[in-house]
């Protein structure tokens, strides 16, 4: 089937048709839409590449939309990273192979080092503390002027929480990189408005209307690399809100806690301090699919930070979280 | 509304729904405040078997009714939304159920949010209205019935709720039927479905209910099972728009990309670009792995000359059917902005996936989406007005009407001072450029 050409020959009654899109040729034919409209209209622009599965799919889009037929790839967009200080070495050794693969540009914004120069003015919590909202949200709006960049493009997807089952594909955040749900653009037909004033910025959510089984589909389809921390491996973790949390030299642990040795992966990747692992045997992407299929949680069930700190999405994205 | 929840969650996926072949369906969800919308929803998503626990919890804790389930909340997730207890903007949902994923868009029921539901609609493949049996059929639902077929829809559902206040009378679903049908058949190339239904109490939504033996139509989840994903299109028509022109160079030639919204492709082929008015042959033509060159939304390579013209947005066919070029069109446009429409002023024409200035050059007709009637009213449209417009723009374009190809000729309008998008719309009718 590689690179046939021509009809599909149909039925003998006339006007012959062709058959149906499958719902992930549908859901990346949307994303190169996207893509190519942001390269188009919104440059410079760049990827907020956290190296979780989302965000890879992202990547992966990019390169496959604009990758010629003859192998050359001029990589359109920087990798941003927002690195909280406290990553997977897991996710920082796939986010520099990544950057090289691709020759994109990479852009790191450590929130520590913001911290001590002054840029991030809020609180970072201590490391075993869920959140870090509102530093994040600085450094991003930040990025998005030392940059100078007009398109923010996330791995966001309607299906992971209610307040972003609301939001556009192109988003529009103001000068201070706040977002406003009921001033939002209408997007009919897939017709993007991508105006930009000075000073704003447009988040771009190619895979909006993805969910966590499509992206998983979708990895398993084209093949594309993650960090090993996705698929099962035996690690030393304690039981914590429900969730297993990894263990690490500077975790805390409180006295009645016990750590363990599990099989575990995880559904989102985020903070290693609050990143929830679950018990998976599941290794190849086909085998974490099926254990999708078969969850009874949502993926962001895993992480602490949704539970605990009481900052909701809406407020946060408000104040200018992706 | 609080209404109470009873499980009949569906059986566990088994691993052969892990197919990539899976079909998508796109619909949307409308009617008058009350009329049940998001506890259709709701209804789905929880009577399909979709809901995560901990996303019930959620639910469960945010009810008011002492812990039982708001199938509402579902999708009502904005603060202003559950304070107020209204649906304001579009919500994205999403279930799977056999071989068919569905998305499904909440659409506000509130006139002041008349944008919102045109918006939500022009994804859809079909359009469900909701009409209460208690009121029967209420402005806001002929409204919607227009503005589903103004998106372009081709299937709309009605679906006739609250029937069980009637003891599932098949006499009053007849006569709401009846009623509407009359208004409905005004509205061109639509096929109608009518469903009695209970979405409090699960009535004819997954399965059909045993209160309607009278009824041989298919439950609503039947309906939407039933629907075919995208209509088909001739084969022997292509409409390619040009998303990429790469810069590098090789062998004097350079490589387009483009979206391939109908129709199909290969070496040889003879095309004719809009507006630009250039023909290319296609050489060295290279798609995805896996696929055919087939019938909508996927992307393909090929070469053209280095010197080519060819530019984002425009649209190629075959060159023995090109298409004509305008610079002034009918459009029908609902005007979105809480600033109203000025004739004169300059705005930016997003159409298809060209961007260019243009001109509202007057309004020639308003519409009553409440009766369907056009009106030979000229003053200016505002907020959720519907009208028929003249339009010129500052370059030629490929005259795509609406009704033809719904992608290529739709239209949005930019207030170029405050970034708005004031208005969207089709072409009704292109004059030559």
């Amino acid at each position: 089937m590689n690179h046939v050409l021509g009809h599909r020959i149909g039925k003998e009654t006339s006007p012959p048709t062709l058959p149906s899109l499958s719902t992930l040729d549908r859901l990346e034919a949307e994303a190169f839409d996207i893509l190519w409209t942001t390269r188009a209209e919104l440059p410079p622009a760049g990827i907020m590449f956290s190296a979780g599965k989302d965000s890879a799919c992202v990547a992966h889009l990019a390169e496959k939309a604009f990758r010629t037929s003859s192998g050359g790839l001029e990589f359109p967009f920087s990798l941003i990273h927002y690195d909280s200080g406290a990553n997977f070495p897991e996710v920082l050794q796939f986010r520099e192979e990544t950057a090289r693969r691709l020759g994109a540009d990479l852009k790191v914004f450590h929130l520590p080092s913001a911290a001590a120069e002054g840029i991030v003015t809020a609180p970072i919590n201590t490391p075993g503390d869920p959140g870090n909202v509102g530093g994040l949200v600085q450094l991003i709006n930040y990025s998005a002027q030392s940059l100078d960049v007009r398109a923010l493009i996330g791995g966001g997807r309607r299906d992971e929480e209610l307040v972003r089952a609301k939001e556009r594909i192109f988003s529009l955040r103001d000068s201070a990189g706040r977002w406003d749900p009921h001033a939002q653009r209408p997007e009919p037909w897939a017709l993007y408005n991508t105006t930009v004033r000075a000073g704003e910025h447009m988040r771009v959510f190619p895979i909006s209307n993805w969910t966590e089984r499509n992206v998983w589909e979708y990895i398993a389809r084209e093949n594309i690399a993650l960090p090993s921390i996705y698929y099962a491996h035996e690690r030393a973790v304690v039981q914590r809100n429900g969730a297993w949390l990894a263990v690490f030299p500077d975790t805390p642990i409180a006295p009645h806690e016990r750590i363990e040795r599990r099989v575990v992966r995880c559904r989102t990747v985020g903070d290693r301090h609050t990143t929830g692992f679950i018990e998976s045997e599941a290794s190849p992407p086909t085998e974490v699919l099926d254990e999708i299929l078969r969850a009874r949680t949502s993926e962001r069930s895993g992480r602490v930070e949704d539970g605990g700190s009481g900052t909701d999405m809406e407020s946060r994205k408000r104040l200018g979280w992706p | 509304m609080t209404v109470i929840a009873t499980n009949t969650r569906g059986p566990q996926p088994s691993l052969s729904e892990a197919s990539f072949g899976r079909e998508l369906i796109r619909f949307n969800t409308a009617g008058s405040v009350d009329n049940g919308k998001s506890t259709l929803i709701g209804r789905l998503l929880y009577d399909s078997g979709g809901l995560p626990e901990d996303v019930i919890k959620t639910i469960a804790a945010r009810s008011r009714d002492g812990g039982k389930l708001n199938l509402a909340a579902f999708t009502d997730g904005l603060k202003a939304e559950r304070e107020r207890g209204i649906t304001i903007d579009a919500s994205y949902r999403y279930f799977q159920r056999g071989e068919r994923d569905f998305i499904v868009a909440d659409s506000p029921g509130h006139f002041e949010y008349t944008r919102n539901m045109l918006t939500a609609t022009s994804h859809s493949d079909a359009t469900l209205i909701l009409v209460d049996a208690e009121h029967g059929i209420v402005e806001q639902n002929r409204r919607h019935a227009y503005l589903a077929s103004m998106a372009g829809v081709k299937n709309i559902a009605i679906l006739v709720n609250k029937l069980d206040l009637f003891d599932y009378s098949r006499a009053r679903f007849d006569e709401i039927q009846g009623e509407f049908s009359q208004l409905l058949e005004k509205l061109p190339d639509v096929q109608l479905t009518y469903i009695p239904i209970s979405a409090l109490n699960g009535e004819n939504i997954v399965q059909s209910s045993r209160f309607t033996p009278w009824f041989e139509g298919p439950s609503v989840l039947g309906y939407l099972e039933g629907l075919s994903p995208e209509r088909d299109v001739p084969v022997d028509k292509v409409r390619a728009v040009v998303q990429w022109i790469e810069r590098e160079e090789r062998d004097g030639r350079r490589e387009v990309v483009v979206r391939l919204d109908q129709g199909s492709l290969e070496n040889g082929d003879r095309l004719r670009s809009s507006p630009g008015d250039e023909e290319v042959s296609v050489q060295e033509l290279s798609v995805p792995a896996g696929f055919v060159v087939r019938t909508s939304a996927t992307q393909a390579r090929f070469q053209v000359p280095w010197t080519t013209r060819l530019q984002r947005g425009d649209i190629l066919s075959r060159a023995e059917t090109p298409l004509s070029n305008m610079s002034r069109f009918d459009a029908r446009i609902c005007w979105m902005d809480e600033r109203p429409l000025r004739e004169g002023e300059r705005y930016l024409v997003r159409i298809g996936g060209h961007l260019t200035e243009g001109t509202i050059e007057r309004v020639d007709q308003r519409v009553d989406i409440g009766t369907y009637e056009h009106i030979d009213d000229q003053r200016a449209l505002t907020l959720n007005e519907v009208g028929v417009v003249t339009i010129s723009v500052a370059r030629p374009l490929a005259a795509v009407q609406f009704g033809d190809d719904r992608r290529a000729g739709a239209l949005i309008l930019i207030d170029p001072g405050s970034g708005h998008t004031v208005a969207a719309g089709g072409v009704l009718k292109g004059n030559e450029a």
